[in-house]
């Protein structure tokens, strides 16, 4: 793939087109971003214009068709062993990086923010100052967790979201987008807020499903008593994933009531909801708004430190009932 | 080939070129010339602060063949070997790399032979910080006392987890972060020698991104460079993925307006766009503390929030800073932070006080009506409502003369209610007059001619006021004041002993000793009132009273 084909990442392509063209090639980049904003498919398209022989990923010459059948001798890839990447790691890719070679010797390391300590520290000398043909190319969706030595050593690309008209772009050329009404592709997109990777979640029918059923719970709820509320809690099973997701799903709800309520309705998510929204707004005062959707980002917060699930949902809908209108 | 970043092109080659750690070089020059080699040094500082850069001037230094001198030759063997890092008795030491106590007991085998082919063999250890333990523990005998010719150097960001022993055991330079101005001007040198020209304020924000390290410094720069042939403020705000300027006054502005539906469209302008809101909300915040230390930069774009709103702005978004990293849809918890704030934002800005001015001044005008219906009113219907702080209140039912006489009776006590009050000035202005008649709720003061100034300034709409409104309130009715000019308030003060029975009844002595002196009061009445001014003023008591020129007061 070239960099000219990717969608919506002007300036990271930008500013790599720019470097291959005057020979201004770092010896260590650094990606960020969102997960499935195009990082990745970045990586390996600079990866493909270095090692090719006109620099232009041309997919004609021997070093492009190695690289396409993933032999190409000059690229090695990094991966963390889902949770970190050793020391050990680093330590063979430094004996390897030694060598000094006629070509391009590119190596792409994934979720580098997953560097243990050691690992990371290992790295910076050779980061710093490494053979004269060697690339390192890092990439991150967490950016915060890079050492700080680590990052100044590279030039940070910064991956924004991709704009709506770009996803459906990059949509529209993965899935058969025509085969689902317009309403559900519009809502897809504006759900996915700039990631392809989440809008290809979303393109599935259980997740639309999901939300149906979510948003007509957060509907019924005023007019629910206790024990009801309770009895619903209890549907939620221990699936920290699922749950994450139901919970970000109930966080643009309730922000969503509270655009309404401020006359913000151009700016609301659940669309083709508005006039559910603007009903259900009238029975909730502004203040528990307010401190439905910060219990909400809370109880985000407690889901990934280990609460139990059913605790959370009951007293979260629990907290919804009292924040109703007398 | 790789292109050779300008960060690695640039490393200082000569102490000369060293930029800022003023108190750094200083010493390991005089060192270097002095001859005072220590086998051990610690560099410690944040990330790209110069340390490796000194350690291998130090070392060239050391072993240029004219050396040691802090003026190394950088053409000799050694020197050239040094840059290019070849040199066998520099020896550079990854210390994150080589941590466990196998490499440091290989090091001490090595450190017991002499240098190959220079003056001293000198080991760099750089991030040493990561060693472990053991391995510290097997190089603090080495440390203490290595081999003649041997000079160790450590570098690290991190000196907290250095042992004390080994501390103790090194002279320690702490590198600072390079100052703003500092990155500014180097980079304007380097880019100037590159042929680039900066455009105004885009090496400041590079600068400020850059937190002190010049490796990131030149690091967004080459970035930049990379993105567009020329370098402004817009490409740098672009490549370094921060919102510019304008959007976070107009974030401000739209915060203070309290405009939330244009806030909504901001942050989610900003999220489309690409920005980082965690960077955004770093940038607010960055503003608003220049904010309480310059509120000029506020001021500048129009608000005026008081210092303590604007710390309340500040943890609002630091809290939302936090909850950023746990939410996937960050603007989430920034439309709500901001929606929360915008409750407590205090009506200050210019249009909420244009209007609240408006509103002050239809406000005046009607109790000006109010007060000259009320007065009318209370004429007829005789109830006053007592008031705590009344002094004395005037009996509405009263006639003047009577009115008159209560205010006359507590003048004094009124004048030092209104000093209490801090009404200093309408309160010193008060005491060249004296109240002389009441009518229509008026009470008339009159100052001597020579007291026109005095006169003058009570009647300014700015002293007037208060004195009336204290008036009012301590007498439970309504005053308004005129004032005039007489000269027959001094036959007027006489005549009520009022004044005077006020100064003899707290100030017993100064009556006595003024009778005891000799002089009769009422036989020379200037003379007396200055007296009695100068003891209502001044207080304390009257010793002897020696007649100056007359006139001079």
């Amino acid at each position: 793939m070239r960099l000219s084909d990717i969608i919506g990442q002007e300036v990271a392509v930008k500013t790599l087109e720019h470097s291959i063209k005057k020979g201004k090639i770092s010896h260590a980049y650094l990606f960020d971003g969102e997960n499935g904003v195009g990082k990745e498919t970045t990586a390996l398209s600079l990866v493909n214009h270095l090692l090719c022989e006109s620099k232009s990923a041309c997919g004609q010459c021997p070093d492009c068709l190695k690289f396409e059948r993933g032999n190409h001798p000059g690229f090695r890839l990094i991966d963390s062993d889902s949770t970190s990447i050793k020391i050990d790691q680093i330590r063979d890719l430094k004996e390897k990086a030694q060598f000094i070679n006629d070509h391009y010797m590119i190596w792409l390391i994934k979720d580098a923010h997953k560097m243990t300590l050691q690992a990371a520290n290992s790295f910076l000398k050779l980061l710093e100052e490494p053979g004269r043909m060697t690339v390192f190319i890092l990439v991150t969706n967490n950016l915060r967790q890079i050492l700080p030595t680590i990052r100044s050593r590279c030039q940070v690309i910064s991956f924004s979201r991709l704009s709506d008209e770009s996803v459906h772009q990059i949509l529209s050329s993965k899935v058969d987008i025509d085969s689902r009404p317009e309403n559900t592709v519009n809502l897809i997109i504006k759900m996915s807020r700039g990631s392809i990777g989440k809008a290809l979640e979303l393109w599935d029918i259980p997740f639309l499903e999901r939300r149906k059923w979510i948003i007509e719970q957060l509907i019924n709820i005023p007019s629910m008593r206790g024990p009801e509320i309770l009895g619903l809690s209890q549907k939620w099973i221990e699936d920290r994933s699922v749950v994450e997701t139901d919970l970000e799903l109930m966080l643009q709800w309730y922000r969503d009531l509270w655009c309404t309520k401020i006359d913000a309705n151009e700016w609301i998510f659940n669309m083709d909801y508005q006039n559910e929204l603007s009903g259900l707004s009238k029975k909730y005062p502004l203040a528990s708004l307010e401190q439905i959707t910060t219990l909400i980002m809370e109880m985000i917060v407690q889901l990934q430190r280990n609460v139990r699930v059913r605790f959370i949902m009951g007293y979260l809908l629990l907290q919804m009932r009292k924040g109703v209108l007398a | 080939m790789t292109y050779l970043s300008l960060y690695r092109r640039w490393r200082s080659q000569s102490f000369a070129e060293v930029v800022g750690q003023n108190h750094i070089v200083q010493t390991l020059k005089n060192s270097l010339d002095t001859g005072r080699i220590t086998h051990a040094y610690l560099f410690a500082g944040p990330r790209g602060t110069g340390k490796t850069t000194l350690a291998r001037l130090y070392a060239k230094g050391l072993n240029c063949v004219n050396g040691p001198s802090s003026d190394f030759c950088q053409e000799c063997t050694e020197c050239v070997q040094i840059t290019q890092g070849s040199s066998l008795d520099v020896i550079e030491i990854d210390g994150a790399s080589n941590r466990g106590i196998d490499e440091i007991r290989e090091l001490r085998e090595q450190v017991r032979y002499a240098p190959v082919n220079s003056r001293y063999k000198v080991y760099i250890i750089d991030e040493v910080h990561m060693l472990t333990p053991d391995a510290f523990n097997a190089l603090l005998k080495t440390l203490e006392e290595p081999p003649e010719r041997v000079v160790f150097i450590f570098a690290t960001t991190d000196p907290q987890k250095i042992p004390a022993t080994i501390l103790s055991r090194c002279q320690r330079y702490d590198f600072k972060r390079f100052s703003v101005e500092e990155i500014t001007n180097h980079l304007q040198y380097v880019l100037t020698k590159e042929g680039v020209t900066p455009e105004a304020g885009a090496l400041e924000i590079i600068a400020e991104h850059a937190d002190g390290g010049m490796r990131d410094a030149l690091g967004i720069a080459d970035q930049c460079l990379a993105y567009s042939d020329r370098l402004t403020a817009d490409v740098v705000s672009e490549v370094l993925g921060v919102a510019p300027r304008s959007k976070i006054t107009a974030f401000l502005q739209a915060l203070d307006q309290k405009d939330a539906p244009r806030l909504i469209e901001h942050i989610n302008g900003l999220y489309i766009d690409g920005k980082d809101l965690t960077l955004f909300v770093h940038d607010l915040l960055r503003f608003l503390r220049n904010g309480i230390v310059y509120p000029q930069t506020l001021q500048d774009i129009g608000i005026t929030w008081d210092s303590q709103f604007i710390l309340r702005v500040m943890e609002a978004f630091a809290e939302c800073e936090r909850e950023m990293r746990y939410i996937n849809d960050t603007s989430v918890p920034l439309e709500l932070a901001v929606l929360k704030l915008i409750q407590s934002v205090p009506e200050t800005s210019t249009l909420e006080i244009e209007r609240l001015e408006t509103k002050i001044n239809e406000m005046e005008v009607k109790v000006a009506q109010l007060l000259k219906d009320a007065a009318s009113i209370h004429d007829k219907k005789h109830d006053v409502p007592a008031q705590s702080e009344v002094l004395a209140a005037i009996n509405p039912s009263s006639d003047e003369q009577e009115k008159l006489k209560t205010i006359r009776d507590n003048w004094y006590n009124f004048l030092q209610t209104l000093h209490d009050e801090r009404l200093v000035q309408p309160e010193a202005f008060l005491r060249e007059g004296y109240p002389v008649g009441f009518e229509n709720n008026t009470l008339i003061i009159a100052f001597p001619s020579k007291r026109g100034f005095h006169k003058a300034s009570i009647e300014q709409e700015k002293h007037r006021q208060p004195v009336e409104h204290a008036l009012s309130k301590m007498f439970g009715c309504e005053i308004l004041i005129r004032c005039i000019i007489s000269d027959e308030f001094q036959y007027e003060s006489e005549e009520s002993p009022a004044a005077d029975q006020e100064t003899a009844d707290s100030k017993d002595e100064p009556m006595q000793t003024k009778n005891e002196s000799g002089l009769e009061s009422g036989s020379e009445p200037e003379y007396d009132e200055a007296v009695n001014a100068a003891l209502r003023i001044f207080g304390g008591k009257i010793i002897d009273i020696k007649k100056d020129e007359k006139g001079g007061s």
